[in-house]
C-alpha cells in the first residue's frame, strides 16, 4: 500500500513515463544464471585460497627492487636510444609515396606497354661476335696471314724501287759522252805525290823484312 | 520453487557444515537481482557479470560478521551499489574523463550492446537516465524497476527518505521532459 501511495506521487507528475510499459530492456546470454553460482563458488574459492595460501614462497635477492629500477631505466634509456634513427625528423612532401608510386609505374609498366603497342616488329637477336672459339681462332689466323702478306708486299715493293733507280744511273751514264767522263774523271781527281824511296831506305826495309837465305835464293 | 528464506540462510551459514549449502541458497536468491541492479548502472554486460561476483565474494567474508541490524537483502545491495559507484569511479579516473563524458561512453556501450533487446522508446529511456546524475540515476532504478521502498532505500544509500524523495523526483521530471521532447524528434 504505501508503496502504491509512492507510485502514484510520481506517475502523477510524469504521465508520459508512467504510460511506458515497465519492462526490462537488457538480457542475458542463454543459460547465465545457471551458470553463475558456480563462476561464483569459484571466484570464492579462489579467493579463499588465496587468503589462506598467504604468499607465494618465491623470495627475490636483497635490494633487488632497488637496482631493478635502475635497470629498466638503463634497459628502456638503451631501447629508447635504439628507437632513436626510425624517425629521423625527416618528412617528405605531401602525398609523396603517392605519386612517387604512380610516377614508377608510368615510368615502368605504363613504357612496357607503350613499347610493346608502337614496336610490333620482333626485337633482332643479339650474337656475340667473340662467343665461338672457332671464330677466334680463325681471326688470328687471317690477322697472321694478313700480316705477313703486307710485309711480303712491302719487301717486294722496296726491292723493285732499288732495281729502277739502278737502271736510271745506268741510263745517265750511258747517255754521257765518254770523253766527258774522262775528262771529269782526271779533273778531279786528286794529286797525288808519290815519294820515291832512296836506295838506302831500299835497303833497309830488304834488311829487315828479308833473311840472307830468302835473298840468296832469290838472286839464284 | 520456494524462495528460502534469508533468516534460514543466515542459520545455515553459521554452521560450519551447511556453510556452502547456505552460500548457495544465497545466491539462487539473490543473483538475479543484483545482477539486473549492476547492469542497470553499468550497463555492460561483462562489467556488471565482473562486479556481481565481485558483490558475492565480499558477502561470503562478510557474512559471518553481519548482524541482523538491517535485512540481508538491503545489505547485498549496499554491498552492490557501493561496487559499482567504486567501479564508475575507477573508470572516470582510468580515462581521465568527466561525469559527462563517462556518460556518453555508458551510451555508447548501450547501443554497442549485443544484449539489449529494447525497442526504441527502452532505448531513449535508458539514454534519458544516462542524462541524470550517478545518485539520481541510481535512486530512480531502485524505485521504478526494482519498487523498493525509500526507508529500504535509504538503508541501502544512508541517505535520508525526504532527500531521496526530491532526487527521485527530481529525476522523474528530467526524464518525462527528455522523453517528450525526443518524442517530437522521433
Amino acid at each position: 500500500m504505501k508503496t502504491d501511495i509512492e507510485n502514484n506521487e510520481w506517475k502523477a507528475e510524469a504521465p508520459y513515463l508512467a504510460s511506458l510499459p515497465k519492462q526490462n530492456p537488457f538480457c542475458v546470454p542463454e543459460q547465465y544464471f545457471a551458470t553463475l553460482p558456480h563462476c561464483i563458488q569459484g571466484s570464492v574459492y579462489t579467493g579463499t585460497l588465496k587468503a589462506v595460501a598467504g604468499e607465494t614462497g618465491f623470495i627475490v635477492p636483497d635490494q633487488y627492487f632497488i637496482t631493478s629500477k635502475d635497470q629498466i631505466i638503463a634497459a628502456t634509456t638503451e631501447q629508447n636510444r635504439v628507437e632513436l634513427p626510425l624517425s629521423s625528423g625527416f618528412s617528405t612532401p605531401d602525398l609523396y609515396f603517392e605519386k612517387l608510386q604512380a610516377g614508377i609505374m608510368a615510368r615502368t609498366v605504363g613504357l612496357a606497354i607503350e613499347e610493346k603497342v608502337v614496336s610490333s616488329k620482333p626485337v633482332p637477336k643479339l650474337v656475340r661476335l667473340w662467343q665461338s672459339d672457332l671464330i677466334k681462332y680463325a681471326s688470328a689466323a687471317c690477322f697472321i696471314l694478313v700480316t705477313a702478306f703486307g710485309l711480303y708486299l712491302n719487301q717486294q715493293s722496296f726491292t723493285n724501287e732499288t732495281t729502277v733507280t739502278d737502271l736510271a744511273n745506268e741510263q745517265m751514264l750511258y747517255d754521257i759522252d765518254e770523253q766527258d767522263i774522262i775528262e771529269h774523271i782526271e779533273r778531279n781527281a786528286p794529286v797525288v805525290q808519290q815519294k820515291t824511296p832512296t836506295h838506302q831506305e831500299l835497303e833497309t826495309y830488304i834488311l829487315n823484312n828479308y833473311s840472307q837465305n830468302d835473298l840468296s835464293s832469290a838472286i839464284n | 520453487m520456494k524462495q528460502v528464506e534469508d533468516e534460514e540462510i543466515l542459520e545455515k551459514f553459521n554452521i560450519e557444515r551447511t556453510r556452502n549449502e547456505a552460500f548457495n541458497l544465497l545466491i539462487s536468491k539473490y543473483q538475479e537481482k543484483i545482477y539486473w541492479h549492476v547492469r542497470r548502472l553499468v550497463i555492460d554486460h561483462d562489467d556488471a557479470d565482473d562486479l556481481v561476483q565481485d558483490v558475492f565474494i565480499k558477502v561470503w567474508k562478510n557474512l559471518a560478521k553481519f548482524r541482523s541490524d538491517s535485512k540481508l537483502y538491503t545489505w547485498i545491495y549496499r554491498i552492490a551499489t557501493n561496487e559499482c559507484i567504486t567501479f564508475l569511479n575507477k573508470k572516470k579516473q582510468r580515462n581521465q574523463t568527466s561525469l559527462d563524458e563517462v556518460s556518453s561512453e555508458l551510451s555508447e556501450s548501450l547501443v554497442a550492446s549485443s544484449y539489449f533487446n529494447g525497442d526504441k522508446i527502452q532505448m531513449k529511456l535508458q539514454q534519458a537516465l544516462l542524462t541524470l546524475p550517478e545518485k539520481q540515476r541510481l535512486i530512480f532504478n531502485m524505485k521504478y524497476y526494482d519498487e523498493l521502498k525509500y526507508d529500504e532505500i535509504s538503508e541501502i544509500l544512508g541517505t535520508s527518505v525526504g532527500a531521496l524523495k526530491a532526487s527521485f523526483h527530481i529525476a522523474v521530471k528530467k526524464i518525462e521532459v527528455f522523453m517528450l521532447n525526443d518524442e517530437i524528434s522521433l
